[in-house]
């Protein structure tokens, strides 16, 4: 259902579909939900170094500190190319979330000296923002930073600390301010994985991957570490999301995933003409392009210098509600074998839709659904808190 | 270029069509009717039955992005109109190409004409009902359900189906009968039944495909202002259900503070601006001359479902009172339900989308 985007938007396309004719192994299959397996980790960390030395990483970042200067468009047709693909993109917290940070806060020297090797995928950065008790209210976060000297000192737990083990730094939320401070108390650090006093438990999830409980115990930083100024970490981290001006392309994963099952369907002797299974797919079709539509509405509105009140609302609820809904409808259109397991011969898609189903469970990265659903009611709709 | 957004003078057309539409707005003066034959002269005068032309490329003419903004408004307003009906109408002569065709449109476009559509649902023509209009060697036969406004037409511009088939334009008075179908909309929608009505040669506006055409392309592009129109009521209705929130106090606060009020709220938000943002998607596709079946049919699903369920959410938030008439929430509950099957059944509307997907995907 994609609508042309013009010529140099449509060769842009093809160009980096070219490239991943060429280089995305044949067996890059990658569980998106932090895969630790080391030989399917390898393929991932090979092919995005490919990519790093295409230029492709931070696309519309300034071409001083690394990247290529490009519109959001450009680059969210380079993301929903990635996503049709399933290719292994790994630093995704360094290519989105710390390099947005840097961007928005960091001081000229970081971005001189921190975006150019997040550019060429040679510092891999981990999320240390979540905690036991702060996920979606991340004002009340509980790790600590104190000044001692010129130095810093992290004290503190992290939990789902995603790509922890196989990252080089933690991209660290700390309260630097006053207890009872919520947003104006908080401050970022890069912190180096190998310091003393870092910690990582492994904690495996449901989607088959793993994550990190991380401990910090008095884990000393320079004043260098200190992205941006002191206590403006909450702002940093707001706008960090929004840096790149685009929106993450699930829904081009989701296309490619109902286009492999229409074409399965299609297989099976009446399975197309089922009012039921025609009913599901047509629904599976809208939740692809309802949430398209949204990405381009807020990439039209970045580009034109509007806010997006409704639509970045709107996109957020969406995109949080859909994934696990799309797994949902997916799975009951092909019935009980969606839930074998890719090594069984009997499973349909290689096995696919069962690592799907279970995968799609983790959508609460930036805010739960009901989260979203407050903040728009509250800021969006004027009801009261 | 951008896939979404209004037309260019979408923002003027608003406040035209706000003040407008004030006059006819049920929820603030619901007796305070216009007359139909009032109401056809004000929308000649506006310019308004001369915006759409399905022949005209969108950088030469108006574009459905920009039109829309009309019936956002008619449907914020929730105004009783037959305008839509007769831009469909105009619309398919126009389409149609002929000069006799479009000397109709002109009549139609300057408020002379009162020509209403009458395109059986394909959807419906197979049911039970067994409607449907069929022309066999110039004679007329069959019967044609939920037209609205017919008792005030003085033709309809008639697309049967047959050995050839055909758009004509048929008097008024050849009906047999024009008989009110009572419904649950509040819109006056009739079954329009014809026996052996003799169609000349001359009232014929197109043949074949060309007449299939002309009625398909009218009702893709009705079919978007209509979802526009279910874009501009949600709207209203979810500012009328906030304002409810805020207002109705229970447990000693506003109810809206209670997160299940404010899901059921959002709930009507995303489904208002999800739709706006289909509109805009079709809209533009339409203008641009690509292949919009697979948008309009994604659209249909989604006013299909909007119309459904903002008027839940707002009951659910109203409760009591919503079920009173001296609240205005039954109006868009009556008014979502009949759009609710504007866009064709659900199951004609998935089939189609399927259809859309085996075609792009597997290249059926």
């Amino acid at each position: 259902m994609r609508t042309d985007l013009g010529t140099e938007n449509e060769a842009w396309r093809a160009e980096i579909r070219a490239f991943l004719d060429a280089e995305l192994p044949a067996d890059h299959a990658f569980n998106p939900e932090f895969d630790d397996a080391p030989e399917q980790w390898a393929i991932a960390v090979e092919f995005s170094k490919k990519v790093a030395a295409k230029g492709w990483i931070g696309l519309t970042w300034p071409k001083e500190y690394g990247g290529k200067g490009l519109t959001p468009v450009a680059n969210q047709i380079f993301l929903e190319e990635m996503y049709a693909a399933d290719a292994p993109i790994i630093n995704s917290v360094g290519i989105f979330l710390a390099a947005g940070t840097i961007l928005v806060g960091g001081s000229e020297e970081q971005k001189q000296r921190l975006l150019p090797e997040i550019a060429s995928m040679n510092t891999l950065w981990a999320e240390g923002l979540t905690e036991p008790e702060a996920g979606s209210d991340l004002g009340s976060l509980k790790t600590k930073a104190v000044q001692d000297g010129d130095d810093w000192i992290i004290t503190g737990q992290k939990a789902f600390t995603s790509w922890g083990p196989m990252s080089d730094v933690l991209y660290v939320a700390a309260r630097t301010g006053a207890e009872d401070g919520r947003n104006d108390a908080i401050s970022i650090f890069l912190v180096d994985l190998k310091s003393e006093g870092v910690t990582l438990h492994p904690m495996r999830n449901y989607g088959g991957g793993v994550q990190s409980t991380t401990y910090l115990d008095h884990v000393r930083v320079s004043s260098s570490s200190l992205i941006g100024e002191a206590g403006m970490g909450w702002k940093y981290i707001m706008r960090a999301f929004y840096a790149s001006g685009t929106v993450e392309p699930i829904y081009a994963m989701q296309e490619s995933r109902l286009r492999e099952l229409v074409a399965y369907c299609k297989q099976i002797p009446g399975k197309l003409e089922d009012p039921r299974v025609q009913a599901d797919l047509a629904e599976l079709a809208g939740i692809v392009q309802s949430q398209r539509l949204m990405a381009y509405e807020i990439i039209g509105d970045n580009a034109a210098g509007r806010q997006t009140p409704w639509g970045g609302g709107v996109q957020q609820i969406a995109a949080k509600e859909y994934e696990p809904l799309f797994a949902q409808i997916f799975d009951r259109v092909l019935g009980p074998t969606s839930q074998l397991r890719s090594d069984s011969k009997l499973a349909p898609m290689g096995g696919k839709p069962e690592a799907w189903y279970r995968q799609s469970f983790a959508n609460h990265a930036g805010g739960t659904s009901q989260l979203k659903r407050m903040v728009l009611a509250t800021r969006g709709l004027g009801l009261s808190r | 270029m951008m896939e979404l957004a209004w037309g260019e003078d979408f923002d003027a057309l608003v406040d035209v069509s706000k003040s407008a539409f004030v006059r006819y707005s049920p929820l603030e003066e619901r007796t305070n009717s216009v007359p139909f034959a009032d109401q056809i002269a004000q929308f000649a005068e506006l310019g308004w039955l001369q915006l759409s032309d399905p022949n005209v490329a969108a950088d030469e003419g108006v574009p459905l992005t920009t039109i829309a903004a009309v019936f956002v408004e008619m449907g914020r307003a929730l105004a009783d109109t037959p305008l839509l009906d007769l831009i469909v109408a105009r619309d398919a002569a126009l389409a149609a190409g002929s000069e006799h065709a479009a000397a109709l449109a002109e009549r139609i476009g300057d408020g002379e004409a009162i020509v209403l559509p009458v395109f059986p649902d394909a959807a419906i023509a197979g049911s039970e009902w067994g409607g449907g209009l069929t022309i066999e060697n110039g004679v007329l036969n069959g019967t044609a359900f939920a037209i609205g406004y017919a008792d005030q037409a003085e033709a309809f511009l008639v697309h049967a189906v047959g050995a050839e088939n055909v758009l004509a334009v048929v008097e008024a008075g050849a009906a047999v009968t024009v008989e009110p179908m009572s419904n649950m909309g509040d819109h006056e929608v009739f079954a329009l039944s014809f026996a052996n009505v003799a169609v000349p040669a001359e009232s014929v506006l197109a043949r074949g495909a060309d007449a299939d055409r002309a009625a398909k392309l009218a009702s893709q592009r009705g079919s978007v202002l209509r979802a526009a129109q279910v874009y501009g009521a949600g709207l209203r209705l979810l500012d009328i259900t906030v304002l409810y929130a805020q207002q109705r106090h229970q447990f000693g606060g506003p109810i809206g503070r209670f997160q299940a009020v404010q899901y059921l709220c959002t709930d009507i938000a995303v489904a208002a601006h999800l739709t706006s943002a289909h509109v805009r998607s079709a809209a533009g596709a339409l203008d641009a001359g690509a292949d919009a079946q697979p948008h309009l049919g994604l659209l249909h699903k989604q006013a299909i479902k909007t119309a459904t369920h903002m008027v839940h959410c707002a009951h659910e938030v109203h409760a009591g009172i919503g079920y009173m008439v001296e609240s205005n929430v039954h109006l868009f509950t009556n008014a979502a339900k009949r759009w609710q099957f504007d866009f064709g059944s659900a199951a004609h509307t998935d089939a189609e989308i399927v259809s859309a997907l085996d075609r792009i995907y597997v290249g059926a």
